[in-house]
């Protein structure tokens, strides 16, 4: 039998009868009509009868020699009528790129200060609205809700528009000099010129700490992407928040993409005593429990366990919020579903993403790419199921004109108020 | 030309109108022929997924004429059944998720899910005749020994069929059984099995005696591992040569007993040969390193031999026509590098081809696909069975008898 080492990449390329796309085509229709198990509804086999034709038009001219990437759009098309965020085609570059991911390390190849910037309506400014732990503009002090003004001096109104605005801000970082920003923050509308300089950075993303001026402990988690590193530093950014003492904690899992579920269940015994999920396949062959209890880590699949002792856990058991947005998929909602179901902490902002109850799984097409499909369905301990979106306990809608315009982040007054604390920004 | 078009696409209309009238083994049909007819690259002649359809399809519409739309599972089985027979290459199967949940036992270094009393027998018109009791089993604990007749189970006269009940019903039950005509009569409880399928090595008069069942391996344990170390304690005993005994051996991974068999060899390597061609994948062994290369991918290591060993002494390996895909390729690779000489019978005949369990299937089970074809480094195939240097076929009359005649022909290779 062939061991299946899960790092390794599998079949490319087709010398078969049928043509190339046509093999393609029918591995991936394959897949979603036997192994989908997300929430879409549709008759998937006549979801694929439907794009065979399709697929049929346009190889009309090639026959046999119909290549990959005719079919290629066709299968994503396909996959698109599902309308599931956790079924997508993965490239044989996308699959390289969220491999590197996983293993923490993913080289932004080109200079970058590592933030993401939005446009503000009425105004050619930019609003910082995330920031790469360990870049320049994290190292440098540059924070969400941060907004721009000027450049080295120029102030961004003189743009004709939002896309000269932004890519005046790239071709600055590009000629590898220093780059003065000028923004204004907080609803004092305090204006601070910071100066930073554009590198090659590392994007993969990392959970990180603030610990805000009335101690209040801001803990982060952009995703759960990196294999071995994200729920170790949860644990580890936990202990620093008690070490100073902290006096409440707000969970950020605003814009959480998800990712691994070894680093989110680690993660959340941080805040549960004994995390817990159960996946379950479409035909229920497989069975697997991954549970947290007593510092040990146990993966029981159908009633075989592996055990891993997870050193220095800590407890989070001081006052927390959770804060969630329509951006919160995944991973990020499996935890906030988790924490709210075992009523440690309230829950605000708006409904997320709506995949926090299943997971992905990525199997490998012949052209070298991927179809990532729902494949298993989750369930708590008591086995019932994750929901599909973490429902806010608090609705808050993020306000980006309230941000940029008055500094003042809507959600995150309302954590603070639900923790009784006065926020300081009124 | 517009006649054929006008036909493809009538067929198509009615595959829309179809799956709403499509029977569990109709669906469990499409599934299997897919995996099959898609992946299949083995010795055998098989057709494209859509052809194996077209061929088969009757026979599954004769079975499910009465039942239409509520045929069950069961008749596709029959026809899948059908196909894999057909297609008769001793790796192809159907597997139930009970048997995949075994193989990860045995990866875990453990032997099977269910109770058993440890046994492997091979039935005659006497009775059961024992070859292989587990030691730290019920039967071994029991007295029974390699070459006894099991004569009666729970006051029956003794079948594979009878063990089979008495085990799953997991009660005591008696077992009457002779040796050289001696006859004994023991009380036994199916348990279940922990490490009792590793790998056993013992010495007699200088001689190494491994005893290989399977070449399973998971995080946790490695077959390989076990054989590098019972190279070195067989070396460091002062053994003079080894018989490495893979009769009736189980399947596992090809990747151990490549890296298993390095512990004479000290390196060696397979080429995977898909059907989609493109990229091979290339595995090699160097240092008690096992390393993966995917065709224009870089080399990189997948596992390895935590105290990697290379033994010198002379080996002779034991093999019978159960000897099946991983053993039959511990062997061949130890034959092919002039390593050791062979004994015994032509093996199963699944030695060039590999594959991994598919599915999940729509009824829960699996079908392992031969979708691999085996190549040596210089890129010539495998042959698909073992021939041995010696042949000397397996002799139950003798074995009952007390003689082990195929070892004992091993033993005189190496005095």
């Amino acid at each position: 039998m062939r061991k299946l080492f899960a790092t390794l990449a599998l079949v490319l390329g087709s010398l078969s009868l049928a043509s190339p796309a046509q093999d393609l085509f029918d591995q991936a229709s394959f897949y979603v009509e036997f192994y989908y198990n997300g929430p879409a509804t549709q008759n998937l086999k006549e979801l694929t009868t439907r794009y065979q034709t399709e697929l049929d038009r346009t190889c009309a001219p090639q026959k046999d020699t119909c290549s990959y990437d005719q079919a290629v759009p066709i299968i994503q098309r396909m996959i698109g009528e599902l309308d599931d965020n956790h079924t997508y085609y993965l490239s044989p570059e996308a699959l390289r790129g969220s491999r590197e991911s996983r293993q923490g390390n993913a080289p932004s190849r080109t200079l970058r200060i590592g933030v993401t910037h939005l446009p503000i309506p009425g105004s050619r400014d930019r609003l910082v609205v995330d920031v790469v732990e360990g870049g320049p503009a994290d190292e440098a002090g540059l924070a969400y809700g941060d907004r721009i003004v000027a450049i080295n001096g120029r102030p961004l109104s003189e743009q004709s528009d939002d896309n000269q605005a932004a890519q005046f801000l790239v071709q600055a970082v590009q000629t590898g000099r220093p780059v003065v920003l000028t923004i204004l923050r907080g609803p004092q509308r305090q204006r601070l010129e910071i100066t930073l300089t554009g590198r090659e950075i590392n994007l993969a993303r990392f959970p990180s700490l603030r610990i805000r001026p009335d101690g209040v402990a801001v803990l982060k988690i952009p995703d759960f992407d990196a294999q071995g590193q994200v729920g170790r530093r949860v644990h580890e950014l936990v202990r620093e928040a008690q070490q100073k003492n902290a006096r409440a904690m707000i969970l950020e899992l605003r814009g959480n993409s998800g990712g691994l579920l070894n680093e989110m269940i680690y993660s959340a015994a941080a805040f549960l005593d004994e995390p817990f999920v159960a996946l379950v396949d479409r035909y229920q062959t497989e069975r697997t429990e991954f549970r947290i209890r007593d510092g040990r880590f146990t993966v029981t699949r159908n009633g075989q366990s592996e055990n891993a002792n997870l050193p220095n856990l800590t407890r989070w058991r001081g006052p927390l919020v959770v804060l969630i947005d329509e951006n919160t998929a995944s991973g990020g909602e499996y935890l906030a579903s988790a924490i709210q179901k075992a009523k440690l902490a309230p829950l605000v902002g708006v409904a997320t993403l709506g995949i926090g109850n299943t997971t992905t799984r990525p199997l490998n097409l012949i052209n070298g790419g991927a179809l990532s499909i729902s494949y298993n369905r989750a369930f708590f301990a008591d086995n019932t199921p994750y929901p599909a979106k973490a429902n806010p306990d608090f609705v808050v809608r993020n306000s980006l004109e309230q941000l940029a315009n008055n500094g003042r982040d809507l959600p995150l007054e309302k954590a603070l108020e639900a923790l009784g604390i006065r926020s300081a920004s009124r | 030309m517009t006649l054929r078009h006008a036909l493809v696409s009538s067929v198509l209309v009615l595959g829309m109108v179809s799956p709403a009238l499509a029977s569990p083994a109709q669906d469990l049909f499409d599934q299997a022929t897919f995996l099959i007819g898609f992946y299949y690259n083995g010795p055998a002649k098989v057709a494209n997924f859509r052809e194996l359809r077209r061929q088969y399809q009757p026979q599954l519409d004769q079975l499910c004429a009465s039942e239409r739309d509520r045929c069950g599972f069961d008749k596709a089985k029959q026809v899948i059944g059908r196909i894999v027979q057909d297609i008769a290459d001793p790796f192809t199967v159907l597997m139930t998720r009970d048997q995949l949940i075994d193989d990860q036992r045995y990866g875990a270094g453990l032997g099977p899910a269910a109770p058993r009393i440890g046994v492997w027998v091979r039935q005659t018109p006497r009775g059961l005749v024992v070859s292989e009791a587990f030691p730290g089993e019920p039967a071994f604990e029991a007295g029974l020994r390699r070459g006894d007749l099991i004569t009666q189970i729970g006051g029956q006269p003794a079948n594979l069929a009878g063990l089979t009940a008495a085990e799953t019903a997991r009660n005591a039950f008696s077992l009457s059984f002779s040796r050289q005509g001696n006859a004994r009569t023991q009380n036994l409880t199916p348990r279940v099995a922990q490490a009792t399928m590793q790998p056993r090595l013992e010495i007699n008069n200088n001689i190494a005696y491994l005893r290989i069942y399977h070449l399973y391996s998971s995080n946790e344990y490695s077959t390989a591992e076990r054989i590098h170390d019972a190279a070195r304690r067989a070396e460091q005993a002062g053994a003079r040569g080894m018989v490495i005994d893979l009769r009736d051996s189980l399947t596992g991974y090809d990747s151990e007993a490549l890296l298993g068999a390095t512990a004479f060899t000290g390196k060696g390597g397979f080429i995977y040969d898909r059907r989609f061609q493109g990229q091979d994948e290339t595995h090699t062994v160097e240092s008690g390193k096992l390393f993966v290369q995917a065709e224009g991918g870089d080399k990189e290591e997948q596992s390895a031999v935590e105290r990697p060993y290379l033994a010198r002494i002379p080996v002779v390996v034991l093999v019978n026509r159960n000897t099946i895909n991983s053993a039959e390729m511990l062997a061949y690779f130890l034959q092919a590098a002039g390593r050791a000489k062979v004994v015994g019978e032509a093996t199963a005949g699944a030695l060039g081809m590999s594959g991994s369990a598919e599915g999940p299937l729509l009824n829960g089970e699996f079908i392992a696909v031969s979708s691999l074809r085996m190549r040596n480094l210089d890129g010539s195939p495998f042959p698909l069975k073992i021939t041995p240097d010696v042949v000397v076929e397996d002799n139950l009359e003798a074995l009952v008898a007390g003689r082990d005649v195929a070892l004992e022909r091993a033993l005189e290779m190496l005095r």
